[in-house]
């Protein structure tokens, strides 16, 4: 693949990533999503809500979100105060969260793959490594006021594959 | 009628069992599985109505869990409420026997549209 042909699908998958960004938030939270500018991690403390794909395409899905933010979404979803709501029920809902835009960005992406269940770290003081994989997008939005992220890695191979063709 | 909603995620439990209501379903009696397995013993043992079942899930997927009904002849309508969008899932969806497809995130007006056939307001 042409450099100009990679810009563009990046282009295209950003602009997806968009849309189903906005779609979760809007249907699932009664929420206002904005695009920031800005590419960074946000500032801890952090959920981070892993999801694997394997099969054609083999990539990582990262979402992550303040640590306020994830538990005022988690009590929208469960129709509770946020501060009612247990720290199990705040990592299931950020899970669901990642699960819902994992599985609708996996439907633009080379199939048949197939979508883990959704892994969630919670904390300050972490980083998260995925050997053997590359950037492919990342986008930053504003919730609430704050920074969240996701990010989409894909296998070096695939990578490696993508630009030999 | 009874209607069992099949999730691991018990925020997603109750989303759909809202949606349900507000798409006008509130009449009914929800019942509640944490996966595939659950919801299997729930059918056989429960006989609901309707099954609204996610696709991924610890222990048994959705979809083994209609396969394994099929194979006992168990002709109980389930559908799935998943995120998986793709192409070829809903395709093996549908060739297994499943009675409909709502792709997560929904409304209750896309809940309203998938039953609307198969459970009375």
């Amino acid at each position: 693949m042409k450099g100009e042909d990679m810009d563009s699908n990046r282009d295209t998958l950003k602009g997806d990533l968009g849309r189903i960004m906005d779609m979760v938030w809007s249907s699932t939270l009664g929420e206002p999503l904005a695009p920031m500018t800005v590419s960074k991690r946000p500032p801890p403390p952090l959920y981070t809500a892993c999801l694997q794909i394997a099969g054609t395409y083999e990539g990582t899905m990262l979402l992550e979100i303040p640590v306020h933010i994830g538990r005022s979404i988690a009590g929208q979803m469960f129709g509770m105060e946020p501060a009612a709501v247990s720290d199990a029920e705040v990592r299931d809902a950020v899970g669901e969260l990642v699960n819902m835009i994992g599985g609708n960005v996996k439907a633009l992406l080379p199939g048949p793959s197939f979508i883990s269940l959704p892994a969630v770290a919670e904390g300050s003081d972490y980083l998260f490594s995925l050997p053997g994989t590359v950037l492919a997008v990342a986008e930053n939005y504003e919730c609430k006021g704050a920074c969240i992220r996701f990010a989409l890695f894909e296998s070096a191979r695939c990578a490696a594959g993508r630009s030999a063709n | 009628m009874k209607i069992l909603v099949v999730d691991d995620s018990k925020a997603m439990r109750m989303i759909v069992v809202r949606a349900m209501k507000q798409a006008g379903f509130d009449s009914h009696v929800f019942e509640e599985a944490v996966n595939g397995a659950e919801g299997l013993r729930a059918i056989l043992q429960g006989k609901p109505g309707l099954v609204l079942s996610d696709w991924n899930m610890p222990e048994m997927t959705g979809i083994e869990m209609l396969q394994k009904l099929r194979a006992g002849g168990d002709m109980t309508p389930v559908g799935f409420v998943t995120s998986e969008a793709s192409g070829e899932i809903k395709k093996l969806a549908a060739d297994s026997g499943a009675a409909f497809f709502v792709t997560k995130p929904f409304t209750a007006d896309a809940m309203r549209e998938a039953m609307g056939q198969l459970i009375k307001a």
